[in-house]
């Protein structure tokens, strides 16, 4: 008797217990919500990881009419033995793979010098000017990738491998084939894209190094020079290793300059390689590349945690916004100014001037006054031109891109700044759990996934229906989710830290109030985070609208971009037509983002570099 | 309107203990301090009546009204129990108005915009605020922005004020001032209020009961003058008082058939008290202000030097000592005394707080043995 009584009031308890424990939860949604986000993560980035793993180790049906003994769909080492094993080994891997490695070293190299001279010209000199240089500075990284690659072409490349001259040989200077194609230019002009990292990180290192420290060390007798060594530069060191970790991460998926640059003379690297296995059909070997580029990425970036993490602590120095040391130039000004000015001409200036001429040249590699025309730009089709490609402002296809370049930019930023904002919120208010802990690294993920890489997994991912999902392969909404998922790093760091910034106690006095979850976020948390959500826009639209890599593969012809349709023409040979699509892609992005930059009164370089 | 009562509180975050086993009535209308040092557990217990922190094991009521059982697992959502919380840093929202700000709480409470209108207007004035409605809390001064927060809490009439170490964003002379505000509202609105601080002048100033914690756990729970009178233990002993309580330790014994406290070659002759016994390990505890500073008797062993004088203005401390053992005295005569003059010394009557150097736990008050 007694125990059957006890027995029910237990079962209450229970049930009591659970109806308040899930009432609870409903209150305070941030744990709910993580799980959600954390859900949608795993599919999205996870998920994609392990599909592709699976496609490598899968028969593909083609190769499976090549073996007998073998069905399509079958478990296969086949693809493992061909890439890393058979005599095919060097073309499918081993030689791209030392190709990749051959740029991306000495490119690093020469990036994080030129981003780290200019970042200490710019902070810690009084270089006239500084400001505007600043500015300037991080335009290479505003520009597509391969704005250089195409006016490097345009001025060094030669007739030895077929097609026009290029401005040097018109001028009677006949470059060797090396300067015109191949390593040297692949590692040059990526260098100059992506000196932009060290630039930022090293300046805001430089930036925010507490002059109390330097001037310590003066008090204390050291001159200025020895202070640079003894004192600066090791407190700069995790920046300038981070920048170099991040180039070299970044330039393992660089698609663009080794696809203008590399394949005219087959000078290829891992991301090229996986690119024309896809067009040739052979996805389970671009499947194996790629794993192979996110483990490279991914190692260099684990061996930047390991040194910089247990030094993080000078990096982390909150220094007052005080006076710096700035160092004077003195007698050296005019010459530096000179280098730095003719620094930004050749990289920013004649790249788009040349680019803007070739756009008006009829015959290619003919330079003379005569042979200018709009043809490119306004002429209606021409057979014997080009095989009839109308100029780019008559062209539909071109407004077409643009208007998806548009489109993408601004529907993935969007996208972006709301999921950066969701996960931010919960992963700084379930701060030290293990779900705020996972869901903070799987957002940040993509990052070191590389561009290509990533665009590859979301094709074997989305090319058939899963699930409840139809097959996304060739739609728009396919665009804007890669771009979303791949840009997500930049938006969530944002959110973090914005949350951060705003505490706990904002919306605890909210709580206090009686203020519901959602009157909360609408309310208090949202007009609180707007600032921090525009100018978190505006990177992510930047990146859309300048992307090939992640794209390239995805890209259908009604989906076509600005930058695709680049790339589509430069494969033809039709440079005019390119050159002209890449300079209403600089002007679109830049408008773009003087528009965005003018109403958040935000600042492209703070989000920079992550 | 309700007293809180915490029944056996807890809480932890894995290992590390905040509050340990935690009960307290805080009694209707009555102006409760916790005072401790930082991490005693005294935010978190306020957060927990607040109902931002849950407790890992125990029991909440306000009145008859449950509002946190962890075995029932159940929560009252915080917007339901009736409390307004200041916090240390204010919280005010910086993209709404003072206006908007007060008003928030009564949107919540779905009060009509015509009450609300009233009912801001009303609070705005009793503190002294109602010419900045329109401003943004950036407009502000601290001491304003102080206002404002705690108009904003007022504003819902909670029945419990919570407060989170309020004043000490203001400096020293604001902060007197809004102390003086802080009673007087409490005593003209009778309104329960929870006062979180470190500050042991400002429990003793404000409080009408005073809670010590320490550790997590609960040291004492007293009127503040008889917190200060009788420390319960040697940690509240220290803690509460400035300059701090003079300190002796020593052991019981007999000498020359008279009972007292041996120390350091100095010999304190004690009237005997019950629980304190022969061989006891104790320390004696005195006040600076029950301590007199005499000629010197050659006839008596407590004959002491000066060691440094400060004057604060109002009062005069003096520090003596004879070899280690040092005593700091509040001294009544307005005298400079320079450094190594001799003296004597002399306390007060039933002045003489005698811990336990073990439980450290107070055994009795005595005095010295003329």
């Amino acid at each position: 008797m007694q125990t059957a009584k006890k027995q029910k009031e237990n079962k209450n308890l229970f049930f009591k217990r659970f109806s308040n424990i899930t009432r609870r939860s409903f209150r305070n949604p941030p744990f709910i919500l993580s799980i959600i986000l954390f859900v949608i993560l795993l599919y999205l980035i996870i998920g994609p990881l392990v599909s592709m793993v699976q496609s490598s180790l899968t028969l593909h049906p083609r190769d499976a009419l090549f073996l007998d003994d073998e069905n399509a769909g079958d478990f296969t080492t086949y693809y493992l033995v061909r890439t890393f094993l058979s005599n095919m080994k060097n073309v499918l891997f081993y030689k791209p793979f030392l190709n990749t490695l051959i740029v991306i070293f000495p490119m690093s190299a020469i990036a994080v010098l030129i981003g780290g001279i200019l970042a200490w010209l710019v902070v810690r000199t009084d270089l006239p000017g500084r400001r505007f240089f600043a500015r300037i500075a991080i335009t290479p990284y505003i520009l597509p990738s391969w704005t250089l690659a195409l006016a490097w072409i345009n001025i060094f490349k030669n007739r030895t491998i077929g097609g026009s001259a290029g401005i040097l040989e018109y001028l009677g200077i006949t470059p060797p084939t090396w300067m015109s194609f191949g390593p040297l230019p692949i590692i040059i002009v990526m260098a100059l894209h992506y000196y932009t990292f060290s630039f930022l990180l090293i300046g805001s290192g430089l930036r925010e190094i507490d002059t109390r420290l330097e001037e310590s060390a003066l008090v204390l007798g050291a001159d200025q020079k020895i202070t640079i060594r003894k004192i600066v530069f090791p407190l700069i060191a995790p920046a300038v290793l981070s920048g170099w970790v991040l180039t070299i991460a970044r330039g393992v998926g660089s698609f663009s300059a080794p696809a203008f640059l590399g394949r005219p003379v087959n000078f290829q690297v891992l991301s090229t390689k996986l690119f024309s296995n896809l067009q040739t059909g052979s996805p389970g070997i671009a499947y194996l590349l790629a794993l192979v580029m996110i483990l490279l990425a991914i190692s260099f970036i684990y061996v930047n945690q390991k040194i910089v993490g247990t030094r993080k602590g000078f990096v982390t120095i909150t220094g007052k916004a005080a006076t710096k040391n700035i160092v004077k130039l003195g007698k050296a000004t005019p010459l530096i100014m000179t280098l730095v000015i003719l620094f930004f001409t050749f990289v920013v200036f004649v790249p788009i001037i040349v680019l803007a001429i070739e756009t008006f040249v009829k015959v290619p590699g003919d330079y003379s006054l005569s042979n200018f025309t709009l043809q490119y730009w306004i002429g209606k089709g021409d057979p014997h031109i080009l095989s009839g490609t109308p100029g780019v402002l008559r062209s539909p296809e071109m407004w077409q891109a643009t208007w998806n370049s548009l489109k993408l930019g601004l529907l993935s930023s969007f996208f972006c700044a709301i999921a950066g904002l969701l996960i931010g919120y919960t992963v700084v208010r379930l701060r030290g759990t293990f779900l705020s802990k996972s869901l903070d690294q799987v957002s940040f993920l993509p990052y070191l996934i590389p561009s290509i890489a990533f665009g590859a997994i979301y094709l074997s991912l989305f090319a058939k229906p899963r699930g409840f999902i139809p097959s996304l392969y060739g739609t728009f909404a396919l665009l804007i989710l890669v771009t979303t998922v791949k840009n997500l790093p930049f938006a969530t760091r944002a959110g973090i830290s914005g949350m951060m910034q705003l505490g706990h106690e904002i919306e605890e006095a909210g709580i206090i109030a009686g203020a519901g979850w959602f009157t909360r976020m609408r309310r208090l948390i949202m007009p609180l985070q707007k600032s921090n959500l525009l100018s978190g826009i505006l990177l992510p639209m930047v990146s859309a609208m300048r992307e090939l890599s992640l794209l390239i593969i995805l890209i259908t012809p009604g989906t076509h971009l600005l930058t695709t349709l680049t790339f589509k023409y430069t494969d033809y040979g039709y440079y005019s037509i390119s050159n002209a699509l890449l300079l209403i892609n600089i002007f679109v992005v830049l408008i773009l983002c003087a528009i965005v930059q003018k109403i958040t009164k935000s600042d492209l370089s703070k989000g920079l570099g992550g | 309107m309700p007293d809180i009562v915490l029944e056996n509180v807890t809480k932890s975050w894995g290992e590390v203990i905040a509050v340990k086993n935690f009960s307290l009535k805080i009694p209707d209308g009555s102006f409760m301090c916790f005072l401790g040092p930082s991490g005693c557990g005294k935010t978190t217990t306020l957060r927990m009546i607040a109902g931002l922190e849950e407790p890992t094991k125990g029991k909440i009521y306000m009145g008859d009204k449950l509002v946190y059982s962890s075995e029932e697992a159940f929560s009252m959502s915080p917007g339901d129990r009736d409390v307004g919380l200041i916090f240390q840093s204010y919280a005010l929202w910086p993209h709404m108005t003072v206006f908007q700000n007060i008003a928030f709480g009564l949107e919540m409470s779905k009060v009509s915009s015509q009450d609300t209108k009233k009912r801001v207007q009303e609070i705005a004035k009793l503190m002294g605020i109602d010419d900045l409605l329109k401003r943004y809390p950036s407009e502000l001064s601290g001491g304003q922005q102080q206002r404002v927060a705690l108009a904003r809490s007022l504003a819902p009439q909670p029945s419990c004020l919570l407060m989170d170490e309020p004043l000490s964003n203001l400096d020293a002379k604001l902060r007197v001032d809004m102390r003086t505000e802080l009673k007087r509202i409490h005593s003209k609105t009778k309104q329960t209020i929870v006062y979180v601080t470190h500050d042991q002048i400002e429990a003793l100033s404000l409080g009408t009961q005073v809670v010590v914690m320490n550790k997590g756990e609960l040291q004492q729970i007293d009127e503040p003058m008889e917190l200060y009178k009788n420390p319960s233990n040697l940690f509240v002993a220290e803690f509460v008082g400035t300059p701090r309580i003079n300190m002796v330790k020593g052991e019981i014994c007999e000498k020359d058939g008279q009972f007292g406290l041996a120390a350091d070659e100095l010999f304190f002759p004690l009237v005997k008290i019950d629980g304190v016994n022969i061989n006891q390990e104790v320390t004696l505890a005195v006040r600076p202000e029950d301590i007199k500073i005499t000629r010197v008797d050659k006839k008596k062993s407590l004959n002491f030097k000066i060691y440094s004088t400060l004057p604060t203005g109002a009062d005069i401390f003096t520090r003596v000592y004879n070899k280690k053992i040092f005593f700091t005295v509040r001294q009544e005569e307005r005298v400079i005394h320079d450094p190594e003059t001799e003296v004597g010394l002399d306390f007060i009557e039933n002045s003489l707080l005698i811990y336990d150097c073990k439980t450290e736990r107070l055994l009795g008050k005595t005095s010295l043995k003329k």
